[in-house]
């Protein structure tokens, strides 16, 4: 039980520092767009990790994001996505 | 509202609801009481934290848990901080809970509303709110109904695609028109990427990446 207050406790800080430092960082304009690249720096190091981790991925991304820039939309094209990824795993 | 929310946060429920089943299906095997599964779902919402709670050694230390905690969650920090400039707006008690309740999904999905100009503190408190809910029905569900659940049957569906996807179109749309600027983020990544295969610690990685790209805007972009 103790493990586990502490654990929440923790996770608690750790969500809430992050607004309190991004919100004493943005007193400055330049901070918003540094948290902007910020964001996206983490996400392509994620991705990167997670294609590395299943290969497939790299082929769902390319059909997600091809079909999000031509057609619009986020629903249909993150269900493109996952369909060529069940696709890929299940077919022989 | 609530419709926009379901809407938005369709394609994401059934990662969410899956998982779930799967953490308190494990809870349920290693002898968890519900009331502990209950907070451990409200409290931590994190499914690898969850679940590395659960294989604890008994000698663990209180401190022990913590750095296991700050090495799993630190990436944490870095999502609640990148949607802090459009959650600002709201009132300080539901800017806190919608923070204070950020996972990956709902940041993932609060990223996408916020390339839609769609994103503000009841968005991202509503997403939250509703993210949580099916976490934690999940989890109680898988508590007591766990039969033949598998991280297998959860892969071969895709499910746990969602979120790298998500991330994929957020960066894609982050980036159109603005390449000219993302040598920050270029930078960036490559800290990150470095790292990893260095040290291979993700948690140490994006923390890295995110930390180099936010300096070299802030320091270097004029």
């Amino acid at each position: 039980m103790i493990h586990l207050l502490a654990m929440a406790a923790c996770t608690l800080g750790i969500r809430l520092a992050g607004l309190l430092i991004a919100g004493h960082l943005s007193k400055a304009a330049k901070a918003r767009q540094a948290l902007g690249n910020a964001s996206l720096g983490l996400m392509v190091v994620y991705l990167a990790m997670q294609i590395h981790g299943a290969h497939d991925l790299m082929m769902a991304a390319t059909v997600t994001v091809a079909m999000a820039l031509l057609a619009g939309g986020i629903q249909l094209p993150l269900l493109a996505g996952i369909i060529v990824v069940a696709a890929l795993r299940n077919l022989p | 509202m609530l419709p926009v929310l379901l809407r938005d946060g369709l394609p994401f429920l059934p990662k969410i609801l899956f998982f779930g089943l799967l953490v308190g299906a494990a809870s349920s095997s290693e002898g968890l009481a519900l009331q502990d599964l209950v907070l451990s779902a409200l409290g931590v919402n994190a499914a690898t934290a969850q679940l590395a709670l659960l294989k604890l050694p008994e000698q663990t230390t209180v401190w022990g848990v913590i750095a296991l905690t700050v090495g799993l969650n630190a990436k944490l920090l870095v999502f609640t901080a990148s949607i802090w400039p459009h959650i600002s707006g709201g009132s300080r008690p539901k800017m806190y809970l919608a923070g204070a309740l950020t996972t990956d999904s709902s940041w993932a999905c609060c990223q996408l509303a916020a390339q839609r100009g769609a994103l503000d503190c009841a968005y991202a408190l509503g997403i939250s709110l509703l993210f949580s809910a099916v976490w934690l029905a999940g989890c109680i569900g898988g508590y007591f109904f766990s039969a033949g659940l598998h991280e297998e049957s959860f892969r071969r569906f895709g499910l746990d695609a969602l979120v790298p996807l998500s991330i994929a179109l957020f960066i894609a749309m982050g980036m159109r028109g603005n390449l000219g600027k993302m040598h920050p983020v270029a930078l960036g990544a490559c800290a990150g990427l470095t790292c990893w295969g260095l040290f291979a610690n993700q948690t140490l990685a994006l923390v890295l990446g995110a930390a180099v790209a936010f300096l070299t805007t802030y320091l270097f972009d004029r």
